[in-house]
């Protein structure tokens, strides 16, 4: 082919095709990419929770019994009144609430608090930073096992310190006790669960540019006034966050108040997971559980809708 | 866009094929051969005397019979859950220790094979008493061998009760009698109740058992409680919760009891802190490890009350054998062999079924000799029903609930629950 | 008062604070250590004292070496760090989506599917998941853990990943777009090294995550030779009595590498690695 002049023209033309290709290519890759960044999660997440959700979703409306098989057939809502009529249920639903909104507000108000402190420049901070992460990498049924013979009103190391030094009189049986037992795995609860709030907190706090205080410090602002107006601001994306993914856990939580009480001393600290696990192992009635369990969905996905509507303002305000 | 659906599409029905299959492909690893590993589940403790001395008699056993034995050990708990999940994902294991509470909801779970054949000709059987062999039956067929058997006894500090000015209690009155005397005396309580756990309702059976009530009768291929059907059993049932309601009443429990359970009752016993309790011979070795307060115990009968029968609580452990396994015979023989009196006398001296097991010291012969009196819970599921009877304790003990209405909200539940389970007479 | 005296004072309250907030954290772990050191004898005894009148290790030689506590140790580290990398990757390519195009029915999707998927109780998981498992064939594998802890994790380190991604300004992406960039090379290159501590902190929550599971730990495996440390960790509760020594050695056995490795990455919550690359 010969290489005789080509009209600029054409040239200029065959230019911009070629750019709007390469744009195109790229609006075209950029559309496409969402759904390919979210492929990998949705592979996950429908493959081994899909399938369980469906089925909790549908034993909730069956009559479904592991041990007796000659029960099973449509149930409608009988499972739902069933549940409703459960002489626990009542005193669950209000001790998942004590225990789900005193969790969450004590571990942020503590995580918040330790963030801070730990953002500070002292001496041994990476010492401190590690003590304060110990409560979370201990396992459950450690910390649990641990603090309840702490606890003990006759063996335990916390009655004897405090008989000892004559605060009480009597040991207390903490959580023995009807009056104490929630208050107390709501305390270690606490303990437990702060922590995660610590860490997501300093990340959160390492991102703040320096500036900022040093144009608020500039401008004469107190201590305070700074982290009204610099600090938290930032800190509310991952702050509501957290919180809201830890309502969903704290109420969905079973395992660390049946590893302490089991949900006694009489059902004083019975709440409504660990109902759902006395309906599925202990009395084999997985309708009922499922049924319970599609009332929690329901309740949490309220709170959701919540979230989402904090959510947009604060992506607004950044992706615009 | 409509590409992406269909991709989605695709994803989601993965699941659902997935599931598909569960129930149709157990157990199509081996071909029934005896190369077959026999999958054995334990619940021993670990570095105790009967871990190394059964990995011992397993190796034995392989060794002789030209089978491995595939040993996995876990808690009770556990065992329970898992044998619960694999029955549903139809991947069970080949032999399992079991507990006497699980036999029933075991039995309906369809998970347990039937061992009559082999027991019956089994060269031990007659050194095994009734009591045992009916706690290893249900609906009429045998569902396991008897790995390891224990009983209750009444264990007495003989130095705390001593100081407490009194003497060993041999009825119920007795008990009540002593009231607080040996806790003013002495700071500890005279006698030990669990109030949750599984302890409890254990408890509570053999003191019912001591009135001569059962918590379900077997009749017409069923099981019904009758204590609402005859006034004469509906009284005895009261004065059992009458019984526990007198215990706290006269300040010869310590006022935590209600919410004490194994762990704390036993340890109570142990550091002295409890004078007197009914409980198992495994406190034997707390006597090295708590030996200033272990060194004066004494194994009596339980009290009864003056008018009814002298009962204790049999714990006997089927080694059960799960149906549909490819090693039936395998499993069998392994199962049988731990009962058998070579390796009862190794691993299991002081808690053998086998009455010609047994060691010399008080923990083995004054519990055996109490196997006559022993009685066990009925071949029943007993989920709600434990739960209930620790429930009706706790109305009694902490919400004040007359012995009576105890009684009969005790007996409808446990009816409630034989319907639900579909065992009800 | 001069600046340096406030600072002073400052510095002091904190440090009482800290003193305070690490007794708090610090305490039940100090008596487990003790308690791990105790003989038998003077383990569960009738007033506790912190002072052990014959410390001794043989709690923790018997869980090291009689209780193959080095296996469980290998194997809670394969599963973990599997995990922790698996749920990274997935969720920082999940969370930048949820970030950047939150007004797609896409993205607005998810959301509530992750959402949805924190509320099923763990109960009502175990016999679906066991089946699952079951039909995958990675029964008594490190698989069935891995596949079962990322996908537990996903939901909450996306959302932290894309709370994170929000507080990367646009202006530093489509500056490395001009310059030529795919998504992913910009979001490798330029997005994630400004985000290490976000990372690392939403990394080690998926982390130990995986290593304290329990119960799909004892559900999924029945081969000694694939079990984690912390069901390992339950099985010194015996029937009738608890090994309360070799509990708390175990725990500390447990803990201890957890704690190095975090203290090793705790530097990464500091704020000289990100001041220069934020600025204008």
């Amino acid at each position: 082919m010969s290489t005789a002049t080509r009209p600029p023209a054409l040239e200029a033309a065959e230019a911009t095709e070629a750019t709007e290709k390469r744009d195109q290519r790229l609006i075209r890759s950029g559309r496409r990419f969402p759904y390919l960044a979210l492929a990998p999660a949705w592979v996950f997440l429908v493959l081994l929770i899909g399938y369980p959700l469906l089925k909790v979703l549908w034993d909730a409306f069956q009559h479904a019994n592991l041990i007796n098989t000659d029960l099973a057939g449509f149930a409608g809502l009988e499972n739902f009144s069933d549940v409703i009529a459960d002489r626990h249920f009542a005193g669950a639903v209000r001790n998942t609430i004590i225990w789900t909104v005193a969790s969450v507000a004590g571990e942020f108000v503590i995580g918040l608090g330790s963030a801070l402190l730990l953002n500070r420049r002292v001496r041994g901070q990476g010492f401190f930073r590690v003590l304060t992460f110990i409560p979370w990498l201990v396992p459950i049924i450690v910390a649990g096992m641990t603090w309840e013979w702490m606890l003990n009103p006759d063996f335990g190391i916390v009655n004897s310190m405090l008989t000892s030094s004559g605060i009480i009189e009597s040991p207390i049986n903490f959580l023995g006790d009807a009056t104490w037992a929630m208050a107390t795995v709501v305390f270690v609860n606490i303990w437990r669960s702060f922590p995660y709030y610590t860490i997501s907190f300093l990340a959160a706090l390492q991102a703040i540019p320096q500036e900022l205080y040093e144009a608020a410090q500039i401008d004469g602002a107190s201590a305070f006034r700074q982290f009204r107006s610099v600090t938290f601001p930032q800190l509310r994306s991952p702050a509501l966050i957290i919180v809201f993914i830890h309502i969903i856990w704290t109420a969905v939580n079973f395992d660390f108040i049946w590893v302490m009480t089991q949900g006694g001393p009489n059902y004083a600290t019975i709440t409504l997971p660990i109902l759902i696990y006395r309906y599925s192992m202990q009395d084999f009635n997985v309708g009922m559980a499922s049924a319970l369990s599609t009332m929690m969905l329901i309740a949490t996905s309220l709170i959701f809708v919540l979230y989402y509507k904090y959510r947009r303002t604060l992506s607004e305000e950044v992706v615009g | 866009m409509k590409k992406y659906k269909a991709v989605i599409a695709t994803i989601a029905l993965i699941p659902l094929t997935l599931t598909a299959c569960s129930g149709a492909s157990g157990g199509e690893e081996s071909s029934g051969k005896s190369g077959a590993p026999i999958e054995l589940w334990t619940a021993w403790t670990e570095g105790a005397t009967t871990q190394e001395a059964s990995q011992e008699m397993i190796a034995q056993f392989e060794a002789d019979s030209g089978q491995t034995v595939n040993q996995t050990n876990f808690t009770y708990d556990m065992l329970r859950e898992k044998l619960v999940a694999s029955a549903a994902g139809g991947n069970l294991p080949d032999a399992v220790w079991g507990l006497p509470e699980y036999v029933g909801e075991f039995n309906k779970l369809g998970i347990l094979a039937n061992l009559s054949d082999s027991w019956d000709s089994w060269a031990d059987k007659d050194k095994v008493s009734e009591a045992v062999k009916a706690a290893m039956t249900v609906d009429g067929k045998i569902i396991g061998f008897p790995y390891e058997t224990t009983t209750r006894a009444y264990l007495v500090h003989d130095d705390v009760l001593a100081a407490g000015g009194k003497s060993v209690p041999t009825t119920w009155e007795d008990v009540l009698a002593i009231g607080s005397s040996v806790k003013d005396a002495t700071g500890s309580s005279a006698f030990g109740v669990a109030g949750a756990g599984v302890r409890a309702p254990q408890e509570l059976l053999v003191y019912l058992a001591q009135q001569g009530l059962k918590i379900a009768d077997e009749k017409d291929g069923g099981f019904r409680n009758t204590w609402q059907d005859d006034p004469a059993e509906l009284a005895k049932a009261t004065a059992v919760f009458q019984f526990y309601a007198d215990l706290m009443d006269s300040g010869a429990v310590n006022p935590n009891s209600p919410t004490y359970g194994w762990e704390e009752t036993d340890e109570n016993f142990v550091t002295g802190l409890t004078a007197t309790y009914v409980t198992g011979n495994w406190l034997a070795e707390r006597e090295t490890s708590n030996a200033e307060t272990m060194g004066d115990v004494s194994v009596h009968p339980i009290p009864y009350p003056a008018d009814g029968q002298p009962a204790t609580y049999i714990e006997a452990k089927p080694l059960m054998v799960m149906e549909g396994t490819d090693v039936l015979d395998g499993a069998t023989q392994l199962a049988q062999a731990f009962a058998s009196e070579k390796w009862q006398t190794a691993a299991f001296a002081e808690r053998s079924a086998l009455n010609t097991v047994s060691t010399d010291s008080k923990w083995s012969k004054d519990f055996q000799a109490l196997l006559e009196s022993g009685v066990t819970y009925p071949p029943i599921t007993l989920g709600t029903i434990t739960q209930s009877m620790i429930d009706s304790i706790a109305m009694v003990l902490q919400e004040g609930t007359s012995p009576e209405e105890a009684a009969i909200w005790l007996s409808d539940q446990i009816n409630d629950s034989l319907e639900t389970s579909g065992d009800l007479a | 008062m001069t600046l340096r005296i406030k600072r002073q004072i400052a510095n002091t309250v904190s440090y009482v604070l800290l003193a305070i907030l690490s007794i708090y954290c610090a305490f039940p772990f100090v008596w487990m250590v003790i308690s791990s050191l105790k003989p038998r004898n003077e383990i569960r005894v009738r007033t506790p004292s912190f002072m052990i009148e014959n410390p001794t290790l043989d709690n923790f030689v018997r869980v090291l070496f009689g209780h193959n506590f080095t296996t469980y140790v290998r194997n809670s580290l394969i599963v973990s760090v599997s995990a922790c990398a698996l749920s990274l990757a997935i969720s920082i390519l999940a969370g930048y989506a949820f970030s950047r195009y939150y007004r797609k029915r896409a993205v607005k999707y998810s959301n509530l599917g992750m959402l949805i998927s924190q509320m099923i109780p763990g109960v009502l998981l175990l016999v679906p998941l066991y089946i699952i498992m079951r039909n995958l064939q990675v029964l008594d594998s490190y698989l069935s853990l891995i596949l079962a802890y990322t996908t537990f994790v996903i939901p909450l380190c996306t959302f932290m990943l894309s709370s994170a991604f929000d507080s990367i300004p646009m202006s530093l992406e489509e500056a490395a777009q001009l310059d030529g960039c795919g998504k992913l090379e910009t979001i490798w290159r330029v997005v994630l090294p400004v985000m290490v501590p976000a990372i690392v902190s939403v990394g080690l929550y998926a982390f130990i995550n995986a290593w304290n599971e329990f119960m799909f730990g004892y559900i999924f495996i029945s081969q000694d030779e694939y079990r984690t440390i912390t069901p390992a960790i339950m099985l010194f509760k015996g029937a009738n009595s608890v090994d309360w020594g070799g509990l708390m050695a175990a725990s500390v056995v447990a803990v201890l590498p957890v704690a190095l490795i975090f203290l090793f990455l705790q530097r990464y919550f500091i704020a000289g690695l990100m001041s220069g690359a934020v600025k204008g």
